[in-house]
Formats: C-alpha cells, sequence, structure tokens
C-alpha cells in the first residue's frame, strides 16, 4: 500500500490523444470531490487532534466560549512514552503496545490462514451446496458488531455459556466431570499458560475475532483464485505434482498478491479494533486485554483528557505507518498498488 | 481477473464421493460454528424470560413467543418515532453513504490508477493514513465544526451537526479511504487495451471512464457499495452525539438505545429481537449484490 | 437490467418499512394561548431512563400531568441510553446547544461545572428546598454551590429472598454466621457496590484535603471480611446481569443492589422481596455511596425560568410521591411519606450513606479501587498490599 517503489508500468497513462484539458487537469478534476469532503471533515479534526495533542485540552476548553487550552509542548508524547500517565495506575505505554502488536499479527495469520483454507475448499471443482455455503460464511460480515460482541461475550459466560455447555457436553463423552469446564473465560486473572503473560480473556476475544474475521479473507482468496488459470494446474498434474504440492508450488504463491494487501488492511483494522475488546472483555481483566484505541477512549471517557488521547491517536497513526512501510518492504508485493 | 467466469460443476466427478463428503462434512461444521451464535439470538429473542443467556442449548426456548418482536415494532425507543421511521432514516442514511462513498471513491480511484500528475503518490498515502488514525478524540471537534454550519430564517432553522446529512457527509467521508484503495486496486487489474482503443477512437477520459471503465468495474463497486451501506446502517456512535430530533434517528440507535441502559440492564428479548430486525435487510442487500461481490474485494489489488 | 434489481429492492424495503407500523409522532404544537400554570414557553428536557421501565412511567405520567396543567408549556421529552448522555451533554452544552434540563446521577456533576456548562441555582432556588434533606442539597453542590434540583436518592442495599433469609442481618457477624449456616450472598465485584463496608469498619477514604487515607485503617478490614465471606461461601461476579439473574431465579438468597432494579427484582420475586441496610459493622452502619438524581440546568438554557419551574413541579411532594410509588425510588424530600417498606429501607440505608464527592480527586478513585477490589477478590494480593497500592496511584495521579 503506502509504498514509495511505484514502477511506472501501473502509472502510466494510456497511450492516446492529448486533447482537450491538460491530463494532469482532469485527473485532478476527478480527485477534488473526494478531498474536499475528505479536507473538510477528516483532515480537519486530525489537523485539529494534531494541535490538542500539544496542549492540555480537557473539557474545560470544549465549551464555545472557553479559554483555549494552555500549551504544553511534547509533554503529552513524553509522558505517555515514560509511562507519566498516572490516571491509570500502572500504566505502561511498552507493555501495552507489545501486546496490542502481538493482538494483531496473531489475529491476522488466523484471518489469513483460514480464509485461505476455506477459500480453497469452496474452490474445489465439483463441490456441491458451494452457493449455499458461500451465502452463509458472509454473515459474520453483516451482522452489526454490538450484537456479534454482546452474544459473545454472553457465550463466554462462566455457569450459563454456550462456550462452557459445549465443552461440558464434550467432555462428557470422554468421562470429564463437568466442573472442569467452570472456565471464567473472561475474568480469570491467572495466565491459563504459564509462563505467558496472556490472560483467557485474549483467548476468548481472538476465538471472537476469528469468527468475526476470517469471511472477509475468505471473500478476497476466493476472487484470487478465480483468476489463477486452470492451466498451471493441468501442467503440474502432468509433471506429477500432489495436491499439496499444487497448493504450496501454485495456489499459495499465485495468491500472495492479493492476501497481502488483505492482511495489511487487516493489522490497520486489527491494530485498532475497539469495539470487539471494549464490548467483550472491556480491557479486563485488570487491563490486561487493552489495546492503544481503547486506553485512549478511556482517557476521553473517563478523564476527559482530550490532549492526552490525542497524543495516543498520533503515536497510533505512527506505529502503523512504520508497520505497513516496514510490511511492504519485506514482501514488496503491492509496490504497484499506491 | 474479474473476467474469468466460475467454472461451475464442470468437472463434477474429479472430486470423488469419499473427498465429496469429506468436505461436506467440514463445511457443515464450519457453517455450525458461524450459525451458533446467530441462532443464540434467534432462541433469545423468542424467550419470554428476558435473561441475557439461554440456560440450556436449544433453539426454541420454553414458552417462546413473539411478544419481544412486537414491542419493538410497535414501541423501538422511548422517544417519538415508529418503527418505519427508523427503517426509512436508516435505509437514507446507509444509501446516501453507500452511493457518496461509491460515486465519490470511482471518480479518484480512476484518476490515481490512469492519470499520471504532480503529488499523485502523497495524496494516494494521505487517503490510505486516514485508515490509521484513531478517531477517538476527533469526535468533539468534528461535532463543533459541523455545529457551526446552521442556518436559521424564519420559521427554518437547519444545522448540519444535527441532521442525517450532516451524519451521512461524515460517515461518506469516513469510507472514503476503503473506497478508493479497494478500487483503485481493482481498476488496476483491468487491462488497459480497451481504454486506449476507445481512446484511438476519439473517446474523452469522461466518456472512457463511464462506457468502458464503469461496466468492467462492477465487482469492485458491488462491494463498496455494499460496504458504505453496512457502515451507514450499523453506525450509532456518532448518530448518538450529533442527532437530537427523534424524527432523525435509526435503527441502529435504537438498538444502542436498548442495550446501553442504566445499571446495564438490558431487556435481552427486546435486544435480540431488534438485532435480528436491524440485520435482517442488510443482509437481504447482500444477497443480492452476491453476484458482483466475489471477486470485488481487491483492496491493493490483484495484478491481472 | 442488473441496476432494476437493485431498484426493486430498494423499492421493496422502503415499502415494507412504510407498512410496518404506524408509531407516535412528535408531541402536538403548542397552544398559543396565555400561561395558566407557572410554567412557560419551550422546554427541551432529556432523561436516560430505560425504555418500558417504571422510572419512565413515572416521569412520564408526571409529564402529561405538567402538560394538562400548563397548556402554554411546549415540553419536548428526548430519552438517551444512559451511557451516552453524559457524553452528548457535555458535546451539546459546549456548543452552546442541548436541552434546557437534564436529569441524572450526580457522576459527572463536578467535572460539568467545573467545564462551566450548569447553571448555578442558589439564588434561584433559595427558600424553595426547604423540605429536602442536606444530603440531597449537598449531593448538587460543587465547592459550596448548588448545581441542581434534587430528587432521589441512589445507594445500594442488602436484597434479601424471605423464603429462604426469614430476618435479615442486622451486623456483619450475623451476615457471617447465617453464610456458614449455608444462605448464600453474590455480591457485585467493583468499588461502588462494595463502598459501604468500609464505613462499617471505620475507614475514611479521603481527608479534607483530597488525600486518600484508606490505608489508614478500616478499609482493609472490610476486605478482609469480604474474603471471609467468600471463604464461608459468599460469590462475586464482574457482570451485574449475572448477579441480578442468579438472584432473581432464588438461586442466591441475597444481593447488593441499588433501587433501580427493585422494580424487576418485584415482578419475579414479588410479597418474598425484602430489602435492608447493609449490615453494621464493628466500627458503626455501613456508608454506601449516595448518589442523588437531580435536574440540572444547562448554562445555555434558552429558557431558564422555565425549566427551573418544570424541575421544580417534577420535583415537588406529589411529584416524588409517584416516583416512589411507581418506580420503587427514593425522594429526597422529608415530607414525602413513603409507603411501600422496601423502599422505606432504601430510605434508610441512603440516609446513612456517603455523599458521593464531586471533587477532581474523587474522580481519580475508581480505576485504583476497582483494580485493588479484583486483586483481593481474587486472591491476587492481601487486603493491605491491594489497598494501600489502591492508594497510592490515587494520590500520585491527584499529585497528593
Amino acid at each position: 500500500m503506502a509504498s514509495y517503489a511505484i514502477t511506472e508500468a501501473a502509472t502510466s497513462a494510456p497511450a492516446g490523444s492529448r486533447r482537450g484539458a491538460p491530463r494532469w487537469l482532469t485527473a485532478y478534476l476527478y480527485i477534488l470531490p473526494a478531498t474536499m469532503i475528505m479536507a473538510a471533515i477528516t483532515y480537519w479534526p486530525i489537523l485539529f487532534q494534531v494541535y490538542m495533542s500539544f496542549t492540555d485540552y480537557g473539557l474545560r476548553n470544549l465549551r464555545f466560549d472557553a479559554p483555549a487550552p494552555n500549551f504544553v509542548g511534547l509533554e503529552n508524547f513524553i509522558s505517555l512514552i515514560t509511562n507519566g500517565v498516572t490516571v491509570i495506575p500502572n500504566f505502561s505505554f511498552w507493555g501495552m503496545l507489545a501486546f496490542n502488536l502481538f493482538w494483531t499479527f496473531s489475529n491476522v495469520i488466523f484471518h489469513v490462514t483460514i480464509g485461505i483454507l476455506i477459500a480453497v475448499i469452496l474452490n474445489t471443482p465439483g463441490l456441491r451446496f458451494r452457493g449455499f455455503y458461500r451465502a452463509i460464511f458472509i454473515l459474520p460480515i453483516v451482522v452489526p458488531t454490538l450484537v456479534v460482541a454482546t452474544v459473545w461475550r454472553n457465550m463466554f459466560d462462566t455457569d450459563y455459556g454456550a462456550i462452557n455447555q459445549g465443552l461440558t457436553a464434550i467432555g462428557g463423552i470422554f468421562g470429564v466431570t463437568p466442573d472442569h469446564f467452570h472456565i471464567r473465560w473472561i475474568d480469570q486473572i491467572d495466565p491459563p499458560i504459564p509462563g505467558i503473560p496472556l490472560p483467557l480473556s485474549y483467548f476468548a476475544l481472538l476465538i471472537t475475532n476469528i469468527w468475526l474475521g476470517w469471511p472477509f479473507m475468505t471473500i478476497v482468496a476466493t476472487g484470487a483464485l478465480q483468476s489463477i488459470s486452470k492451466e498451471y494446474y493441468e501442467a503440474a498434474s502432468i509433471d506429477g505434482a500432489s495436491g499439496t504440492q499444487q497448493f504450496f508450488r501454485i495456489t499459495l504463491p499465485l495468491l500472495r498478491p492479493a492476501m497481502i494487501p488483505a492482511a495489511m488492511y487487516g493489522l490497520i483494522v486489527t491494530f485498532n479494533l475497539f469495539n470487539l475488546i471494549y464490548m467483550v472483555s472491556g480491557g479486563g481483566p485488570l487491563r490486561q486485554t487493552e489495546i492503544l484505541v481503547t486506553t485512549a477512549f478511556r482517557l476521553v471517557n473517563e478523564q476527559r483528557l482530550y490532549g492526552l488521547a490525542a497524543a495516543f491517536g498520533i503515536y497510533t497513526m505512527i506505529i502503523l505507518l512504520v508497520l505497513t512501510l516496514l510490511t511492504n518492504r519485506i514482501t514488496k508485493a503491492t509496490e504497484s498498488y499506491v | 481477473m474479474a473476467l474469468a467466469v466460475p467454472r461451475r460443476r464442470r468437472a463434477f466427478f474429479r472430486a470423488g464421493w469419499g473427498k465429496q463428503l469429506m468436505l461436506q462434512a467440514l463445511l457443515i461444521f464450519i457453517s455450525f460454528t458461524v450459525l451458533f451464535p446467530l441462532l443464540w439470538v434467534v432462541s433469545m429473542s423468542l424467550d419470554p424470560r428476558n435473561i441475557s443467556r439461554p440456560t440450556e442449548l436449544t433453539l426454541i426456548p420454553p414458552g417462546a413467543s413473539l411478544q419481544a418482536y412486537q414491542e419493538v415494532i410497535e414501541r423501538p425507543t422511548s422517544n417519538p418515532v415508529s418503527l418505519a421511521q427508523l427503517a426509512f432514516n436508516s435505509f437514507g442514511l446507509a444509501a446516501g453513504v453507500s452511493l457518496g462513498s461509491l460515486g465519490l471513491g470511482v471518480l479518484a480511484a480512476y484518476a490515481f490508477s490512469r492519470f499520471h500528475f504532480p503529488a499523485r503518490r502523497a495524496l494516494m498515502i494521505a487517503i490510505v493514513a486516514v485508515l490509521m488514525v484513531p478517531s477517538v478524540a476527533a469526535l468533539a471537534p468534528l461535532f463543533v465544526f459541523l455545529n457551526k454550519v446552521q442556518i436559521n430564517s424564519g420559521d427554518f432553522s437547519f444545522n448540519l451537526r444535527n441532521s442525517l446529512l450532516g451524519v451521512g457527509l461524515a460517515l461518506t467521508s469516513g469510507a472514503l479511504p476503503f473506497a478508493i484503495w479497494n478500487l483503485k486496486g481493482y481498476i488496476d487489474t483491468i487491462p488497459k487495451e480497451l481504454e486506449e482503443a476507445a481512446s484511438l477512437d476519439g473517446a474523452s477520459p469522461t466518456q472512457t471512464f463511464l462506457r468502458i471503465m464503469l461496466p468492467l468495474a462492477t465487482p469492485a463497486l458491488a462491494v463498496t457499495a455494499f460496504l458504505g451501506f453496512l457502515t451507514g446502517w450499523t453506525e450509532f456512535v456518532m448518530s448518538w452525539q450529533f442527532l437530537t430530533n427523534p424524527e432523525n434517528f435509526t435503527l441502529a440507535m435504537a438498538l444502542w438505545g436498548i442495550t446501553g441502559q442504566y445499571a446495564g440492564n438490558t431487556p435481552w428479548s427486546k435486544f435480540s429481537a431488534m438485532a435480528i430486525l436491524v440485520a435482517l435487510p442488510v443482509s437481504l442487500v447482500y444477497f443480492s449484490l452476491q453476484k458482483y461481490i466475489v471477486g470485488g474485494l481487491t483492496i491493493g489489488g490483484v495484478k491481472g | 437490467m442488473k441496476l432494476r434489481a437493485i431498484a426493486l429492492l430498494t423499492v421493496a424495503l422502503v415499502l415494507a418499512a412504510a407498512c410496518s407500523g404506524t408509531g407516535g409522532t412528535t408531541t402536538p404544537s403548542a397552544s398559543g394561548g396565555v400561561a395558566a400554570g407557572a410554567i412557560t414557553g419551550n422546554i427541551t428536557l432529556w432523561h436516560a431512563y430505560g425504555t418500558g421501565g417504571s422510572e419512565e412511567t413515572a416521569l412520564n405520567q408526571l409529564i402529561t400531568k405538567i402538560k394538562a396543567d400548563n397548556p402554554s408549556a411546549k415540553i419536548t421529552v428526548l430519552q438517551v441510553p444512559f451511557d451516552q448522555v453524559f457524553n452528548k451533554f457535555q458535546t451539546e452544552a459546549a456548543a452552546g446547544g442541548g436541552p434546557d434540563l437534564f436529569t441524572a446521577p450526580n457522576d459527572e456533576l463536578g467535572n460539568e461545572v467545573r467545564a462551566n456548562l450548569l447553571m448555578p441555582l442558589d439564588a434561584k432556588l433559595s427558600g424553595k428546598l426547604a423540605n429536602v434533606a442536606p444530603l440531597g442539597i449537598d449531593g448538587l453542590k460543587v465547592d459550596g454551590k448548588l448545581y441542581g434540583v434534587p430528587m432521589l436518592f441512589k445507594a445500594v442495599a442488602l436484597y434479601y429472598n424471605k423464603d429462604k433469609v426469614p430476618t435479615p442481618p442486622k451486623t456483619t457477624d450475623e451476615l457471617m454466621t447465617m453464610l456458614k449456616a449455608g444462605k448464600t450472598l453474590v455480591q457485585n465485584e467493583n468499588a461502588y457496590h462494595m463502598f459501604g463496608w468500609s464505613t462499617a469498619f471505620g475507614g475514611n477514604l479521603m481527608d479534607a484535603s483530597g488525600k486518600c487515607v484508606a490505608d489508614q485503617g478500616g478499609w482493609a478490614d472490610a476486605f478482609t471480611y469480604n474474603l471471609a465471606l467468600k471463604a464461608a461461601g459468599g460469590k462475586f461476579e464482574t457482570d451485574g446481569g449475572r448477579a441480578d439473574t442468579s438472584f432473581r431465579a432464588g438461586q442466591v438468597d441475597m444481593i447488593i443492589n441499588g433501587p433501580w432494579v427493585l422494580g424487576d427484582y418485584k415482578k419475579d420475586l414479588g410479597a418474598k422481596l425484602g430489602v435492608a441496610s447493609i449490615p453494621a459493622g464493628p466500627k458503626g452502619k455501613a456508608g454506601p455511596l449516595t448518589g442523588v438524581d437531580g435536574w440540572y440546568i444547562n448554562q445555555s438554557a434558552k429558557n431558564v425560568d422555565g425549566a427551573i419551574a418544570l424541575a421544580l413541579a417534577l420535583t415537588n411532594a406529589a411529584s416524588q410521591k409517584v416516583y416512589a410509588d411507581v418506580a420503587g425510588d427514593v425522594p429526597v424530600r422529608t415530607d414525602v411519606t413513603v409507603s411501600d417498606p422496601l423502599v422505606k429501607a432504601f430510605s434508610d440505608a441512603s440516609a446513612t450513606g456517603f455523599a458521593r464527592p464531586q471533587s477532581v480527586e474523587f474522580g481519580n478513585y475508581w480505576t485504583p479501587f476497582g483494580d485493588a477490589v479484583t486483586k483481593i477478590v481474587e486472591g491476587k494480593s492481601t487486603p493491605q498490599a491491594g489497598i494501600a497500592e489502591a492508594c497510592a496511584a490515587m494520590n500520585k495521579a491527584n499529585k497528593k
């Protein structure tokens, strides 16, 4: 996406006549409506957010006739990374960032892997009821996140949650007593795997978000799969390649150009995934599943520290920009697509 | 790739019965995991006990009734607005965001994909970078800004912030980066030969765009339109912050109104019934567009 | 072609929407007549009561009556979901808009006053609050000035199921004996519902300067006691809905909760439902955090006099009686006789409560003490260490 390496082939204008307005002018006319709206409604508030991040903007500055906030220079930025935020006990920016990154990558890896596998299965020649499955698999995208988050939170309930009930039923087959499945998915503080500082609620969130995220990747992968020429597989079959070999040597490499931008989009969305975390675990227990954006929300909503939250937003953008540029460098898959 | 015709059933017997059965079992299992939480909502909506979670794994709860549906249909919120009005507003907002982001987005995407102009790369990065900025602290300044657009003359008064138009503009602007990114990715994959031919025949860029590009980009247009629709249909945070006139309220706002109650006292049956009423129309829109959507989601693009 | 299909769908959806109901429209416009009552002009009012709940019913009854009595007033009522109401009010009021008045607990009062969003009412209300309990008036004061018309007390108490617990425990020792004898109690595991125990054990949260002094005794004892309750079978829930469900279903004998669930509990338990104050401890009565629901007047209100007149009408003795009878709420007025013994019990609980402070310092109570409750109840920290840590964090945030 955000690449500096632009291949000329993708950008050069179609050869042809140049009568009428200069082509660059036409281009600007095409872009103008979108940029005008975005300038007023998206960029202006973002710029205002940049301004706020250098001030101690709070609720008292919100009123139209209120005094301007005090300019505090880089104080917000510095106090964040030096853990100087005192309104949240044991605040650790770097700890939170580490969790945020781990959260993001662990989710996207599952989304992409499961998404591709299901797309490949759905693309199997001769598969029956394909349309039916495709219709069902879109549902997680269509149902409002508010509903999804609320339902999953209740499903992780210790006593009546469907997850524990289901586990009990399965465990019963193998003679495991029900009290083994009194799992406190959201509340348990101790990490389930000793030595790995991830609470159970992380896994609950992961399961929920996998449910929510793979169908998007399946749609992308399905589109790309259908563009792979059958001849590759026919040639490979003649050479005696097995199905597995074909998957790794043909399917995966040819899916790459489609999946990497989709994965990057997934990274951005998951990194800032507010709704789900806020509604399922609330960042708990003890803020162990809090990410940057949920913390920024707390600063605004509970403490009205707009300035500090704005600095959070700027950091988030810088981190994501670096992340995507790095990924882009490493994969080089999208170089012609910005 | 968009032009590739799906090969339906052509090689039915290539997948042997054993493999077919195995795949079907697997897909039924996956369908089950997808449907399970949704069936739970259905079960709760029929449950007269108003509980937050069914106590047993049955689809039809004891004493099932449609009362919750009747209640939310008759009185979806405390405010004086009917379900029909809510649905109408939701539809208007969603359709507006959908068409707005599609129309503006495809123009910009076409320019980014096909034209060479100064600051092209910088502009594209600036647009995509918007996706990375969380807007948590930006809602208040946006409110103040839109609130400045007010017209008051006699009996007529209009405040852009306190209108569906204002919310729609804000949502459209928010949906544009993704729309432009995805549409550009798709247009990049469309071979340029057709446009070049048209251009040689004397068509202007605009004619080429309208007659050649748009029809070829149908799958990406369908996806973008659908996602824009979804954005408008499900939004509630900004709407609750901006709108005060019940005549402008939407279904998603009503749904949040049921769940965001004092001390967490959610009437679960009504919440579930409302959730189904909210999710159903989007699902219908999706299914009606489904044919075009597969293959249209190509953010960043697939090399064609 | 395909576009037609989409268009058809559009039409179908719109038609479906149009046919699916013919709900209410907005209130009819005001009659142009001369004022018959004290309330005049256009008044916009916000509340955050749950749809179909008993508090909403009470308010609607009162508004209908007030509208009939004051034909020249045009009152517009808007319900906002509770968790959006403060945010929405603050942004709107900051932009110079918003309602003339709104009602909510005094959770955000201090912040809103410091942001200059609420109107000071001392002069306008002088002499009009003679029959209001001092705790109610103090609850709506910030730095000595009054910023609202007090209406209801909100504090938690002990609900019990009379089938299982014929006489409620009066002291912490009695409660402990009951749990050891097999009775059950569920508590919401948070810094709000559990606040009251601290007073019963002689704890004090802050000194006069706003410095946290909870680590100087009392608080840790209260939590030591709660851990003993847990060991004796006491339950703690982080999810309030779950705790409610278990009590309403009769699976648990006692629960600590506020008057806002009284209506729901009554529906399920009927005559079996009893309410008592949280048991008194070795150092005195329990002091649950007592909030006050008031009517706040927007600093940018267009119709200040109308708004104040309406707030007074909604909080007069007759109106508070309606809230008490219909919704089970606790009136702040001393001249309202409460007939329902359950409401009476809440009234007693509120009277001994700890008035919710509106200081900046108290704003930093929630997160550190919320953490402390979790850590102590989950056994991650001893009561002494947990409270000391929370107190230190609170003082650090407040720069004390």
